[in-house]
């Protein structure tokens, strides 16, 4: 219950988001685009998704449409600079179970995480 | 409903005018017939005796008047006698009306239904009366064929109000249908303009007015079309920038701020303070860089920009951009292929340069290959070509928009927040100077045209 698929193309963040996420006990593997991101969703499995929105070649939205589109339950976290309620809202009709709005801080991500952890092993209950 | 319609409105009008037209004038006629008609007759046969008697009294002849009488009664409805004192008929002697009287007895018609007037006069010292009269029953019978009239009246009132409202229908009334309905189209903003109506009277310049009318709107409503649909590109355009500035400002400022947490707490490769102090400084920096550009993309987009233009050598300002880039030319091992020759522009220098400086620093910065970059000026054109792997991938047309990046990962670490060739755009279009970005091959190029295009 612990493997995440973290999608993002900034190097930077994403080595800050394996930092601390694999500080709190969680798995961590990284994709810099949707395609790269979906092809490695389709061959293994993962217990949490987190993208970003705006990436090249196949961006965030896309990625959750395809998800989406063959697992209902995966839970995903978007993690955007762009902080607009319509964003916001449009990420949630698209299938993401929760928001991040860069930047954020660690104890936002952790808490996040923790937070789907704790909903999933209540909803395997 | 076709009560509403114009052409019963005509046909019911009509036969409302019609009908009180006649009850007025056969009402008028009826009531003042009688009175107009026994004044008439009354003075008629006064004026008979009076002609009568005076004839007489001034010659004195008896059967001049004789003849008169004669011809009155034969020719006149008058009825003129000549009694003698003892009220019998001297003249004329065989009347048909007396033998009538004879025979039906007393049945003389009564006041008021005669006229009638006497007077006296003497023939022979002896006096006679002269007795002028005329029926009035006459009267009643044309009050009684008036009131039989009636419905043949009615009947002309209503085919002359039919008649009255198809021919004001054809004359009038059509048109004004047509132009009722080509109105209507107008409303539902229909510009078609199907509906003539030729006619040189005020209803055909109505329909000329509605049909100039009709091009004019057509025309505001395709400009307000044209500007709501620049509003609303500008808006998406304005959007698309706020969230693309948000993402280029939040990144680094995500990335700082989560290096720091992370120095703090000691997490992972974060112990390395001094690695992650220094990066973060260079982020600083480059923020500090971004925000730069931002402000100067704001300020070249500002509508009411002034520009000092002075006349400047491109070749000079050229050979002084590429000394600032010397370094970077070196460190990339960058060949410069230059070809430039004298050439004399009146520019605003500040502005231009930003131009300038952005074509030479974008091809030294992402040329790739066999590192060349070829610069060449001959006095109309300023060209800038240098090798790109990338380059048939790049969509030419985006890349000038705002913070669009003609790599792929769009990673920092390769520098710039595609802003470089928005402001090239933004500085050249305010001198109006054409300018073109295009590849071929491996190579991509940006090509100035550096004659005023207003000029």
């Amino acid at each position: 219950m612990n493997k995440i698929l973290l999608v993002e193309d900034e190097q930077h963040i994403a080595t800050l988001q394996i930092e601390i996420l694999s500080h709190a006990g969680y798995e961590v593997v990284h994709k810099i685009n949707g395609m790269e991101a979906y092809v490695e969703f389709k061959q293994n499995d993962f217990d949490y998704i987190i993208t970003d929105l705006m990436m090249p070649i196949m961006d965030g939205k896309q990625l959750i449409d395809l998800i989406r589109a063959n697992n209902k339950q995966i839970p995903i976290v978007v993690i955007s600079a762009l902080n607009d309620n319509f964003t916001k809202e449009r990420a949630k009709e698209l299938g993401a179970n929760s928001y991040l709005e860069k930047p954020f801080s660690i104890a936002e991500l952790v808490a996040t995480m923790d937070e789907l952890k704790i909903e999933s092993e209540v909803g395997e209950l | 409903m076709w009560t509403n319609s114009l052409t019963f409105k005509v046909f019911k009008n009509t036969i409302i005018i019609l009908f009180l037209t006649f009850v007025i004038t056969y009402g008028l006629v009826y009531l003042l017939l009688p009175e107009a008609y026994s004044k008439y007759v009354y003075d008629m046969v006064e004026e008979t005796k009076t002609k009568l008697t005076y004839t007489y009294e001034t010659s004195l002849d008896i059967n001049e008047l004789y003849t008169q009488i004669t011809d009155i009664n034969e020719n006149t409805q008058m009825d003129v006698s000549l009694l003698d004192s003892d009220d019998n008929v001297v003249f004329p002697q065989m009347r048909l009306s007396d033998e009538l009287l004879k025979i039906i007895g007393n049945t003389k018609p009564k006041e008021p239904l005669e006229a009638k007037s006497t007077g006296e006069l003497f023939y022979k010292n002896k006096p006679y009366t002269l007795k002028v009269s005329m029926v009035l029953s006459s009267v009643e019978d044309v009050k009684a064929s008036m009131l039989n009239l009636i419905p043949l009246m009615i009947l002309i009132i209503l085919i002359i109000s039919v008649l009255t409202a198809l021919f004001y229908t054809n004359l009038i009334v059509k048109p004004i249908l047509l132009l009722n309905k080509k109105a209507g189209k107008l409303a539902k903003l229909n510009f078609d303009n199907e509906i003539k109506i030729v006619t040189d009277d005020e209803l055909g310049q109505l329909s000329d007015s509605l049909d100039l009318m009709s091009n004019s709107l057509e025309k505001a409503l395709t400009e307000l079309e044209e500007d709501v649909r620049n509003a609303e590109l500008k808006e998406r355009e304005r959007r698309n920038y706020m969230s693309m500035m948000s993402h280029e400002l939040k990144t680094p400022l995500t990335i700082i701020k989560g290096q720091s947490e992370c120095m703090l707490n000691n997490i992972g490769v974060y112990k390395d303070h001094n690695k992650f102090l220094n990066e973060n400084i260079e982020i600083v920096s480059d923020l500090q860089n971004l925000v730069d550009q931002i402000l100067l993309s704001a300020k070249l987009d500002d509508v009411d920009i002034t520009i000092n233009k002075k006349e400047i050598n491109l070749k000079e300002l050229i050979l002084e951009i590429l000394a600032k880039y010397e370094l970077l030319i070196e460190e990339k091992d960058v060949k410069i292929s230059l070809d430039i020759v004298d050439t004399f522009i009146e520019v605003d220098i500040n502005l231009f340069k930003l131009g300038i400086k952005n074509m030479i620093e974008n091809a030294i910065k992402y040329c790739d290959g066999d590192n060349e970059v070829e610069i060449y000026l001959d006095g109309k054109t300023f060209e800038v070509t240098n090798q790109y792997s990338g380059a048939q991938e790049l969509n030419m047309k985006n890349l000038l928009k705002p913070f669009e990046r003609g790599e792929i990962s769009r990673n920092t670490k390769t520098g710039g927040h595609g802003l470089g060739l928005y402001i090239l755009k933004r500085a050249f279009t305010i001198h109006n100077l054409n300018f073109e970005l295009f590849t071929i091959d491996e190579k991509v190029t940006v090509k100035l045209y550096l004659e005023d295009e207003n000029e």
